[in-house]
């Protein structure tokens, strides 16, 4: 097979594999992102995580076949990585001792090296990233192709897909959504610069934690980030007409709220219209949970006219087994 | 209740009503105040002076709410209806028809003045038997009037949002004067929709005040 052959076959095993778990719809219903671990536990592939000296992945295919990943990076880099383990499993490949070289290879871009990881590569960006993926999330927030000239949108975009900020600057470029001088701009616009701009005087111990934009848009969703990440959520609270957002639930979760404010017009401008409320919330260490923060009239608790809903998964880089096969483990149990 | 009144005049109004979800605060108190100028009960048609008021202004929309001077000449010009003219829809969505009837019965115009002078001229209005038309933020303890005193806290207390209401009297508690609100959040919140807030609670907190030429 030549390279073109190579590569075409592994974006159909990509979609094959779509197809089977009805990836698209799960994404379309709830967002996030396409759920590596999942599959790979599902298709009977022991995923286990380890401290991993120089690798970031390795795949094995005799006797039995078997994925490994390392504990040593981000979430969004475990993912990526065991979808291109996942691409070496699916696509018959040999062994695989996969370092961070998988992170700067474009597979559609350059000749320079074999095609079984030219192929796992393909496979891995249109697994994580396939067309559909942007598009949904692009209709549930709202955004046009436009939208993503600003780093602070392809940013939310790559938390809520579950792929690093450069994979989705140089995804977004590739598919042509976003031109190359603005790649060059993301890119030099760090997700630390993205995150000290939306927090504003609101900063963080350090900039590690991720910080999500969560709006109405959001709502009926799930996310699924890292221990210490940072709420940063947006609500049209009716209070001119004595509605407003209860968020007792949201400290009862363990977040700490370190920031209330609301955006209310000048009174000459007009009365009593609905305000932006904004709150920071951070979560102080890992957890999982529903958030559901619901608008009423206070003294009437039967007026509740709105729910703010959203599944949250802040446990952040996975370490030996993977959350999902421990939960389907005790499930069966 | 610890609270003696010296003007009261809510005999003079009819039922308070409840504007639900919707941004129109400003039109029920215009709209009752207007009842009242009237010397009636009767309801007038708050769709009808909010619609108005909302076309005077090219940067509002029937989702932001209306300021006092636009109310103000929306009922001056453009008058409004009895109640039963257009009745006052509980819910309106961005994109629903909003049109007012094409027979909306009699309309009754009025002009209102706004005044710049603060306590002084809310107290001289009262006296005179006249309510007063009040902009004002408001803070958490406005959601919660107690029963047995006015409402209070101090105005560190963060702004929840603006606000109108129609003060209808005035009386004096252990903690000095205050006013009684009529409100348009319906019957539930406070008493029967009417709550006491103290005069301390309101003074940093006014941003308007106005009434009907009688």
């Amino acid at each position: 097979m030549n390279r073109r052959d190579i590569l075409i076959e592994a974006v159909a095993e990509a979609e094959r594999l779509h197809q089977e778990r009805n990836d698209q719809e799960t994404i379309s219903a709830v967002g996030g992102g396409v759920d590596v671990f999942g599959t790979i536990t599902d298709l009977s592939v022991p995923l286990v995580f380890r401290p991993l000296e120089g690798l970031l992945g390795v795949f094995v295919p005799r006797p039995e076949p078997g994925i490994m990943i390392t504990t040593q990076r981000s979430l969004a880099i475990q993912r990526f990585t065991a979808a291109h383990e996942l691409g070496h499993f699916s696509l018959h490949h040999e062994g695989s001792l996969d370092d961070e070289s998988i992170l700067r290879r474009s597979p559609f871009g350059t000749t320079g090296y074999d095609g079984q990881e030219a192929a796992a590569d393909a496979f891995a960006a249109n697994y994580l990233m396939a067309d559909w993926v942007f598009e949904s999330h692009l209709i549930r927030q709202g955004w046009s192709a436009e939208s993503l000239d600003d780093p602070r949108n392809a940013y939310q975009l790559a938390l809520r897909i579950g792929v690093s900020y450069e994979a989705v600057c140089r995804s977004l470029a590739q598919k042509e959504v976003i031109q190359k001088d603005t790649l060059q701009k993301h890119l030099a616009t760090t997700p630390k610069k993205i995150k000290q701009e939306l927090l504003g005087d609101h900063p963080m111990e350090n900039w590690y934690p991720d910080v999500w934009v969560l709006t109405d848009r959001d709502e009926g969703t799930r996310i699924q980030g890292g221990p210490k990440d940072v709420f940063l959520i947006h609500l049209k609270e009716d209070s001119g007409a004595g509605y407003i957002w209860n968020i007792d639930q949201l400290e009862a979760s363990g977040f700490a709220v370190v920031a209330d404010e609301r955006m209310i017009a000048p009174e000459t401008e007009q009365v009593g219209g609905p305000v932006e409320r904004i709150l920071v919330a951070a979560s102080p260490s890992e957890r999982a949970g529903k958030l559901d923060l619901a608008q009423a009239r206070p003294w009437d608790p039967f007026s509740v006219s709105d729910h703010f809903t959203l599944d949250y998964d802040l446990f952040g880089r996975e370490s030996g087994r993977s959350r999902i096969e421990r939960k389907r483990m005790v499930a069966a149990a | 209740m610890s609270i003696k009144s010296t003007v009261d005049l809510r005999l003079q109004f009819g039922d308070v009503r409840n504007q639900f979800q919707r941004p129109t605060c400003m039109a029920f108190a215009a709209s009752d105040a207007h009842s009242f100028a009237r010397g009636v009960t009767e309801p007038l048609s708050v769709e009808y002076a909010y619609y108005h008021a909302i076309q005077r202004r090219s940067y509002l929309n029937r989702m932001t709410g209306a300021p006092f001077d636009a109310m103000a000449e929306a009922i001056s010009i453009d008058g409004q209806p009895v109640e039963a003219g257009w009745p006052y829809l509980a819910t309106l969505g961005a994109t629903d028809p909003w049109n007012p009837p094409k027979a909306p019965g009699t309309l009754f115009n009025r002009d209102a003045t706004e005044t710049t002078g603060g306590l002084a001229d809310i107290y001289s209005s009262l006296d005179a038997g006249c309510p007063v038309i009040v902009v004002m933020n408001f803070s958490n303890a406005f959601l919660y009037p107690p029963s047995d005193q006015p409402v209070n806290a101090p105005s560190s207390e963060p702004r929840i949002n603006t606000h109108a209401v129609i003060l209808v009297g005035y009386g004096e508690s252990s903690g000095g004067r205050c006013f009684l609100v009529r409100n348009s959040w319906g019957t539930s919140w406070g008493d029967s929709g009417y709550a006491w807030i103290d005069e301390d609670y309101l003074s940093p907190r006014l941003l308007n005040a106005g009434w009907f030429i009688t």
